[in-house]
């Protein structure tokens, strides 16, 4: 596979985005003689101790991950032969491979920036709450644990009118967060408002420069601010997206698939989009603002309207889609870490990704309107990333019920398609992770193709139906 | 402390750099080993996961136990003729399972595949092949043929011959092989590849209205700028213009001569009602390819082609879809080269019996000639495959005559057109000869079997040289001299039903003896010699 573009527009990505060189920077940052920054290294060194056998693993890990993906272009160079056979379905199958690879392959290249640990902006953590007494003492506990110095980080709750016993668990945490030298304030909305009121309350009630929104049903790991905060450093940045792991990822099947799934989506979709300084989605579960950025789009999204109907749902991707309109970069932060809590029914997990979809096509919608100006590359896989799912339904139908029944053929190029392509995705995680669960991952990765693309439709169709509906 | 974080700086373009190495190293690999694939072995890369599952998989677990090879050299070899290879079988495209198993039947029957050159030096006489050879041909120079049959082919060690059509592989429609692939397939050694026109494989406008359509090579085309069918001489122009651009461009792609070709949907004119188109076509066919070939959807005519008929179309068997493996081995087995004395054990016992019209029934001992049910007043006729080759010889039958029955023994029969027949009623008796579907001569005579009612006759038929006759009973009833073109051919048997009856004739014997000098004739200790001629 071969970039499309020219190596100036490659080379461009890896400039640093702020003027003058990293040693004036850093000059400007700290005039004054700081505590020396440890240097982290990017890749963990090579440990002289480590197992023979893991790097055997590892080793073929990769080799599968390339032999398949050898399979899947050996197989497309076919499919470029027969193009004039069905131009349609063998162009739709060539643009999703390039598509899918290409993921893989950008991600390869985002290496975060270096961070210097003496810039330190003070930081507020806004945690929007509705009906979550299970998880929200917990969530406030965690951000006691953050290292970051105590005073430059402050805590709000809101309360969004919660019909459980979750002001109570507020109240409770933020008591001891308080002894713990956090300041936080509890705010009660009395009435449910919704999340985005909610955020924008608890945003206005904060002064800190970064704004860290966390769900309620997220924990930040340690050093997860510091790592998010660092991006900041870089004036066009107005948002940094941590990276969410799954924390009930145990429970069952479910939860086990959701789990790869979300490593996928961050490591390889947002590191992707992270190369072009546009991920398009900082999602809700733990994702830094820059406060002077946010308070520009803050009325537009709050009061955001589409097909004349208030938008209560999707607002981390509205978020994000305000201050990319308005030209900034946003950063993905593959080692600033949270969990998050996913529903472990099929119920409410197939009612969160309908939600999800609805949002994707509301803002993919809003993003078509601007993204053409952003990295060619990233414009294209944009556009691409957009118009393919929406084709998808079209293939599914023709490979699963129209060449098996009325054709009477089994859909033998698709059926390998959909495993070769499963397969990669597991095999990345696996040799990243070394985790058992790949497998899942694979089933997943199928299932959605297959299943949850027609959900898709059904988003389309109930757009304007804005019901909160998550848990 | 600028030092650590310019460190880390450091780091972090090293890291960048790294990645981006692996990344052109690995996608440098990636390209390499697909332009290898692609270049190297296009046509693997045609193959589809279908063709792997269908064809490869169970061709490489393919186990044929290798038959003996049969004694001796062929007299006459038959030709199978195939087209595409594909999913699901219809017309003349078999399936992959399909194909497999009649290579393999031909393989356990012992049949050997000929190259185009040893077939043409065979119908040359140039070269003995061994006595179970056949020609193997694929029309069209499809891709799913090649993907389909290839395989079988190396697996079983066979040869096949590929009529291509030119225009179609230059087109590049992944339909059909491309000029690289046929040049590839060329280069395996288990291909001939000669030709199938070059555009002419389709069918043409032959009308104003633009509702007639005809076999491009045996139509006149409709020529829109003059507002006319175009002339003999356009006609000519057109046809050997493209039949000679095929040689031409084929033989590029195969390296070699081209001399064979086969007719576009067999057909060579013989059906069209233009006199012109009737009878060039199939000259200027012979005329820029030695070898021409048709194929035979119906079993009328023989199935094997002998040196003789060189410079004639070849005869090809036309593999329905339907056919399998039994359908085929016996198809060829037909036409196996009779020798004499042949006797037939039971009234149209032998394998041999092909139908021309009617059809063959079986009946207490044998099988009955008789009418297809619905065609009253029509004649059924039967011929003996592979008994075209002799020259001199006696059919001695015996069967029941009914009042105005007719029962016709024919010999020296080269093709339904070209025989010579002896017709037996109760009351009269003709010999006629037949050249080029029309009789050249007919010596009759009247008799009387009436007295011998029911009983069967003795009716035997002798051609020797220049002549042949009847008798009846032991009697010799009718004598002729038998025309120049003439001078051999095979057997057969019609009836001719009494008005407004069925036909039916039963053989209560039948057995055919050389006339030929001992010395001639190879195996002609087993004839016996006292029983010649009763001139």
């Amino acid at each position: 596979m071969q970039f499309p573009t020219p190596p100036r527009l490659l080379r461009s990505l890896f400039e640093p985005k702020t003027s003058g060189t990293p040693s004036a920077e850093r000059a400007e940052v700290s005039p004054t003689a700081a505590p020396a920054c440890p240097v982290r290294p990017v890749t963990p060194a090579p440990d002289g101790k480590r197992h023979v056998v893991e790097r055997v693993v590892e080793v073929s890990g990769w080799s599968v991950f390339l032999l398949l993906i050898f399979v899947v272009l050996s197989v497309k160079v076919v499919t470029l032969r027969a193009l004039s056979d069905g131009m349609i379905f063998g162009t739709y199958s060539i643009v999703v491979t390039t598509y899918i690879l290409s993921r893989f392959l950008l991600a390869y290249l985002h290496v975060p920036p270096v961070g210097d640990c003496n810039y330190e902006p003070s930081v507020s953590f806004v945690i929007p709450c509705y009906n979550e007494e299970s998880n929200i003492q917990r969530t406030i506990l965690n951000l006691l644990a953050v290292a970051y110095p105590r005073d430059k980080m402050d805590l709000c709750v809101v309360n969004d009118g919660s019909e459980d016993g979750s002001l109570r668990e507020i109240r409770q945490g933020a008591f001891i967060a308080k002894a713990g030298g956090m300041r936080t304030t509890v705010v009660d909305l009395k009435e449910n408002r919704g999340k985005r009121e909610a955020m924008a309350e608890g945003i206005t009630r904060t002064n800190g420069d970064i704004v860290v929104l966390v769900d309620s049903d997220s924990f930040l790991e340690r050093d997860s601010v510091r790592r998010m905060v660092e991006h900041f450093q870089d004036p066009e940045i107005a948002a940094a997206a941590g990276h969410a792991k799954v924390f009930n990822s145990d429970t069952n099947l479910l939860t086990k698939m959701q789990h790869v799934r979300y490593y996928i989506a961050f490591n390889v979709y947002k590191a992707a989009e992270a190369l072009f300084g546009s991920v398009t989605c900082c999602s809700g579960c733990c994702s830094a603002y820059r406060r002077s950025s946010l308070e520009e789009v803050l009325e537009r999204w709050r009061g955001q309207r589409f097909l004349g109907v208030q938008c209560t749902y999707g607002d981390d991707r509205s978020l994000t889609n305000n201050l990319l309109r308005l030209g900034y970069r946003t950063a993905y932060v593959p080692d600033a870490l949270s969990s998050t809590v996913v529903p472990d029914t099929w119920r409410v997990f197939l009612k969160q990704q309908l939600r999800w979809k609805k949002s994707w096509v509301r803002e993919s919608l809003i993003a078509a309107t601007f993204m053409y100006k952003r990295h060619p590359i990233m414009a294209t896989s944009f556009y691409a990333g957009l118009i393919l799912p929406l084709v998808s339904p079209a293939v599914v139908l023709r490979s699963l019920v129209w060449i098996p029944f009325f054709l009477h053929r089994f859909p033998m190029a698709y059926m390998f398609g959909l495993g070769v392509m499963a397969m990669i995705y597991g095999f990345y995680y696996f040799i990243h992770t070394k985790d058992r669960n790949w497998l899942f991952g694979i089933v997943f990765a199928a299932l959605s193709t297959v299943f949850l693309i027609w959900q898709l439709p059904v988003a389309i169709l109930t757009l304007k139906d804005g019901s909160w509906g998550t848990r | 402390m600028t030092h650590d974080l310019s460190a880390a700086h450091a780091a972090r373009r090293r890291e960048v750099t790294r990645r981006t190495a692996v990344l052109t190293l690995v996608n440098g690999g990636l390209a390499a080993g697909l332009f290898a694939f692609y270049t190297r072995q296009s046509m693997i890369t045609r193959l589809s996961l279908g063709e792997i599952t269908r064809v490869l998989l169970p061709t490489a677990q393919l186990k044929v136990a290798p038959a003996a090879p049969a004694d001796g050299t062929a007299l006459a070899v038959p030709v199978i003729v195939y087209h595409g290879v594909v999913p699901r079988g219809e017309h003349g495209n078999v399936t992959p399972e399909t194909f497999r198993t009649h290579m393999v039947a031909l393989k356990k029957a012992g049949y050997t595949t000929l190259t185009m050159d040893d077939f043409r030096d065979f119908m040359l006489g140039k070269k003995q092949v061994p006595a179970r050879s056949v020609l193997l041909t694929f029309d069209d120079g499809r891709t799913d043929t090649f993907m389909g049959a290839d395989p079988v082919l190396k697996k079983l060690g066979l040869h096949a011959t590929m009529f291509t059509i030119l225009g179609d592989a230059r087109s590049g429609k992944s339909f059909y092989l491309t000029l690289d692939e046929t040049k590839m397939m060329a280069r395996t050694g288990r291909w001939d590849v000669h030709s199938h026109t070059t555009d002419t494989h389709v069918n043409i406008r032959t009308d104003a209205m633009g509702k007639a359509y005809g076999h491009a090579l045996a139509v006149r085309r409709w020529d829109e700028e003059t507002g006319r069918l175009e002339s003999d001489d356009e006609w000519l122009s057109r046809v050997a213009t493209d039949l000679v651009e095929a040689k031409r461009g084929v033989a590029e792609l195969s390296g070699k001569e081209v001399y064979a070709f086969a007719y576009p949907w067999g057909d060579y004119g013989q059906t069209s009602e233009d006199p012109l188109i009737r009878t060039k076509l199939r000259q200027i066919g012979g005329r820029i390819y030695p070898l021409t070939f048709a194929q035979q959807k119906e079993t009328l005519d023989e199935t094997h082609n002998y040196p003789s008929d060189f410079g004639h179309i070849m005869r090809r068997i036309y593999v329905h879809y339907d056919m399998t493996a039994d359908d085929l081995i016996a198809r060829l087995e037909r036409g196996d080269v009779k020798p004499l004395p042949f006797r037939d054990v039971a009234s149209f016992a032998s394998a041999g019996w092909s139908l021309t019209a009617g059809q063959l029934v079986e009946s207490g001992s044998g099988r009955d000639l008789v009418d297809k049910p619905g065609d009253t007043n029509a004649q059924a006729e039967a011929f003996l495959d592979g008994s075209r080759r002799w020259r001199d010889y006696a059919v001695r039958s015996r069967f029941s005559l009914q009042p105005d029955e007719g029962v016709g023994i024919v010999a020296r029969r080269v093709g339904p057109s070209d025989y010579l027949v002896a017709i037996v009623q109760q009351r009269y008796a003709c010999i006629e000869q037949w050249v080029g579907n029309e009789r050249i001569s007919i010596t009759e005579g009247l008799i009387d079997m009436t007295a011998a009612g029911r009983r069967p006759h003795n009716v035997s038929f002798a051609v020797q040289g220049q002549t042949a006759s009847l008798e009846v009973d032991g009697t010799q009833i009718l004598n002729a001299n038998v025309d120049a073109q003439l001078s051999h051919g095979g057997i057969a048997f019609r009836v001719e039903p009494p008005r407004g009856q069925r036909a039916r004739l039963h053989l209560d014997d039948l057995s055919v003896t050389s006339l030929e000098k001992p010395a001639a004739e190879s195996n002609s200790n087993e004839t016996t010699p006292g029983t010649v001629t009763s001139r």
